[in-house]
């Protein structure tokens, strides 16, 4: 159970730990429901589609940060603590990302650029 | 120079540049497009062999999302100048410059400085050796810089060209 205190922080000059979505998806605890809305949000977001097998490493810096945002809003964490989320994405995509964690119910934190 | 063409940089990526382009020293090239329209692909798998293959010439290159460079600079400082602290972007931006400009005062050569939304883009622009400043960001526009545009049209290709 979390604690009041517990955050998962995700920071966007370190926005992937592996190199494979379906990795991601697992160390992140989204289930397959959760998995389908995921590439569903990060093609909208991004324009680009992945399958689970997608090697993350062919990703541009400013998608794998959209990814790390897709992953940390569908995970199970209550309180998300985003670092230099900005700095990365053009303006059209930090408009959406906005929009996506101030429609989002969890208790969010933008730290340093943003 | 990199010859205008079509490259297929990665397996699903492809580039098509309108133009021949340049890079020439003491001038500044901005490249300007949307997250995922090749930018950082082109400076990896165009610009950065073609500076490689240039004689004489020295190379500096803070990539988008720095950490395990940063670690390389780390141990680098660690075992030639250890009295060095370097714990952040900025200070490995300096640590790089006061090497180069000991570099060149030994053997004067072309400078080449490739910025893929480097934090500490001031730093770099505060060198005091003549240089070419190639450099992403997001933010803001250089003063005097020469526009790249990186234009998406599909997932599949993006298009290059000078803002002339």
């Amino acid at each position: 159970m979390n604690s009041p205190k517990d955050a998962l922080i995700c920071d966007a000059n370190h926005p992937l730990i592996s190199q494979c979505l379906r990795e991601e998806i697992l160390l992140y605890h989204i289930d397959t429901q959760g998995e389908a809305i995921l590439r569903e949000s990060f093609e909208r977001l991004s324009g680009k589609s992945i399958s689970t097998d997608h090697d993350l490493s062919e990703l541009s810096g400013g998608q794998k940060v959209l990814l790390m945002l897709c992953l940390a809003l569908l995970s199970p964490a209550r309180s998300i603590v985003f670092k230099d989320l900005r700095h990365s994405l053009d303006a059209h995509r930090w408009e959406h990302a906005q929009r996506m964690i101030s429609e989002s119910d969890k208790d969010i934190t933008l730290g340093c650029d943003a | 120079m990199i010859k205008a063409g079509y490259y297929q940089v990665w397996p699903d990526f492809a580039l098509e540049i309108g133009s021949d382009l340049y890079f020439e020293p003491g001038k500044s090239y901005q490249l300007q497009g949307a997250n995922g329209s090749g930018k950082s692909s082109f400076i990896q798998k165009l610009l950065i062999p073609a500076l490689r293959a240039r004689k004489g010439a020295y190379l500096v290159y803070l990539e988008q999302q720095m950490h395990l460079q940063l670690y390389a600079i780390k141990a680098h400082a660690a075992f030639h100048a250890p009295g060095i602290r370097i714990s952040s972007p900025s200070d490995a931006a300096m640590y790089l410059m006061q090497d180069l400009k000991k570099a060149y005062t030994a053997k004067p050569g072309d400078i080449y400085i490739v910025s893929d939304e480097c934090p500490c883009l001031h730093l770099l622009q505060a060198l005091k050796l003549p240089h070419c400043l190639i450099v992403i960001d997001h933010h803001e526009v250089l003063p005097g810089a020469e526009q790249l545009r990186f234009e998406a049209q599909n997932q599949n290709l993006s298009k290059v060209s000078r803002d002339v």
